[in-house]
């Protein structure tokens, strides 16, 4: 099986113009998890359970309007290389790999997208660009609605939705942004904000590209709590607390320039150098320097660059992607010219 | 800064876990990092692993009742549950309800949900929610009885955060 995606692209939700507080916020997702009520979840249930589940779950994607045109992908059919795609482009989690009858049913833009067999039967997902935390929720709000309609979920009055690991239980719901500080870094103010997110019960975590050291500047924030509060507060509370910090953000980055212009320019011309011109950029120099740049994009100096083409680029400079566009499995050197030559061309193509 | 755990190399991953106001620090080398499986598949933190020493103390609970209580339904037992720090199925809610209800507590701060609820339950929610307002009552005034005010404060909380609900969900009925 071919992966029915086209991987010189990427979804929708990276590519949209002009998204809520874009320079900071590159992402909105909200993680439903769901379960059938009857069968063991998946890391008890025996194989022929877990046939069946994907088949309810795949006949109630048949049916949702949401899900019209959507790709239904079996795991065991897809090469290593194309799951590690998936991966990549955030459609599915390592969890999902280690499964059994897992499948994955993905929108054609690729904002929405139903995970099966993972920890729980269902994981629904909705993904937009920006800071978009409500429009999300709705959106996921939807497509389980159409999918509850026909399927029976595991629910209980009391503790809401069951899952199988108690730290879902209730809402079932993760909600979480991706943003970018470099500002709060450069300043050091990064770990005060971080910690005072911590204390309103929000987990965050650096974003995690290739191997364990975070990515430059990117982290993630998402709610710790799923039981006792309302999805419209989770999301809400996330949405209000971004914009926080996206503000204190725009403030740092705003001090560094009219502190030391030279000194911020100088990182942001080096990284536009580097970037147009190498042969040879590892993931982790390339990610540093893509971050760079988007700050370069928000105080204006870089021109022809849009933040949506570096959105796209994090993406499809990883392992997989630059395979699966080669056709075949490269060495990591061999990955390490495709990335820089990849970034040469992006980068030199005018906006339309 | 050296790695907390062994000592040697520096510390390159810190973080602090902050669950319920309770705050854990780490500074741990990368290889401390991995042997704890703190970067675990999808590089997060896996709370799951936690629950293990959430949930109440092997002591407390004699052996032999312990392994009487088995999911009848799956058959997870409590001490699978507690290792893996999942459970096997809708079944285990009930199960394993006693011990699951302080965790639940312990991990989101109050175990009662408020959120969203299939179409199909709406009917027969504000049925069993006056059922478990009922059942609530009951376990208030034992632990009056027995003394126990923090439980009994929970308690107390829990019903009257139902008893707001109910009313909401009964005025938004009304409104429809």
């Amino acid at each position: 099986m071919t992966l029915p995606l086209n991987v010189e692209n990427i979804g929708r939700w990276m590519k949209a113009e002009g998204a809520p507080d874009g320079d900071v916020v590159l992402s909105s997702r909200v993680r439903l998890a769901r379960n059938l009520n009857g069968p063991a979840f998946p890391h008890v249930a025996g194989d022929d359970a877990l046939k069946s589940i994907r088949q309810q779950v795949s006949a109630a994607a048949q049916q949702s309007k949401l899900l019209k045109g959507a790709h239904k992908i079996h795991l065991d059919l897809l090469s290593d290389l194309e799951k590690q795609v998936l991966v990549e482009r955030h459609l599915i989690n390592q969890r999902l790999l280690e499964s059994k009858y897992a499948s994955v049913i993905v929108e054609k833009d690729e904002v929405i997208s139903v995970m099966v067999n993972e920890e729980d039967h269902l994981r629904i997902q909705a993904l937009e660009p920006g800071l978009a935390m409500v429009d999300t929720w709705r959106i996921a709000d939807m497509l389980d609605n159409e999918m509850e309609t026909s399927l029976d979920y595991a629910f209980r009055p009391d503790i809401g939705y069951c899952t199988a690991c108690p730290t879902n239980v209730g809402t079932g719901m993760r909600a979480s942004v991706l943003v970018h500080l470099p500002g709060l870094v450069e300043t050091k103010q990064i770990d005060k904000v971080l910690k005072a997110v911590s204390h309103l019960g929000l987990a965050v975590r650096g974003f995690y590209g290739e191997g364990t050291e975070p990515m430059s500047n990117f982290f993630q924030i998402s709610n710790q709590i799923t039981l006792s509060r309302a999805e419209e507060e989770i999301v809400d509370n996330i949405e209000k607390i971004t914009r926080q910090i996206a503000s204190k953000e725009r403030d740092a980055r705003k001090w560094l320039y009219s502190e030391n212009h030279v000194h911020v320019e100088d990182t942001i011309f080096r990284a536009w150098g580097v970037l147009r011109h190498a042969r040879l950029l590892s993931s982790k120099e390339a990610m540093s320097h893509l971050s760079s740049l988007r700050l370069g994009i928000y105080y204006k100096l870089i021109p022809d660059i849009t933040s949506q083409t570096l959105n796209e680029l994090f993406v499809l400079i990883h392992p997989a992607h630059l395979c699966v566009s080669a056709g075949r499995e490269l060495t990591a050197e061999e990955r390490d010219v495709a990335r820089a030559e990849l970034i040469r061309t992006r980068l030199r193509m005018k906006v339309s | 800064m050296q790695c907390k755990r062994c000592g040697k190399n520096p510390a390159k991953i810190h973080f602090a876990k902050i669950v319920n106001n309770q705050t854990t620090e780490y500074h741990l080398c990368e290889s401390c990092a991995k042997q704890m499986n703190i970067m675990g598949a999808n590089h997060e933190f896996h709370l799951e692993n936690l629950i293990s020493g959430l949930s109440s103390e092997p002591q407390e609970q004699p052996a032999a009742e312990e392994s009487r209580l088995t999911c009848p339904a799956c058959g997870l037992t409590s001490s699978g549950f507690k290792r893996s720090g999942r459970l096997g199925c809708v079944k285990c809610y009930e199960a394993f309800h006693d011990e699951l209800m302080p965790l639940l507590r312990k991990i989101h701060g109050s175990a009662h949900h408020t959120g969203k609820v299939p179409a199909k339950s709406a009917e027969s929610v504000s049925h069993g929610r006056q059922r478990d307002v009922k059942r609530l009552r009951k376990e208030l005034r034992e632990a009056i009885s027995k003394e126990e005010y923090e439980r009994a404060a929970r308690l107390r909380d829990d019903i009257r955060q139902i008893e707001v609900d109910t009313k909401v969900h009964m005025e938004g009925e009304k409104e429809s």
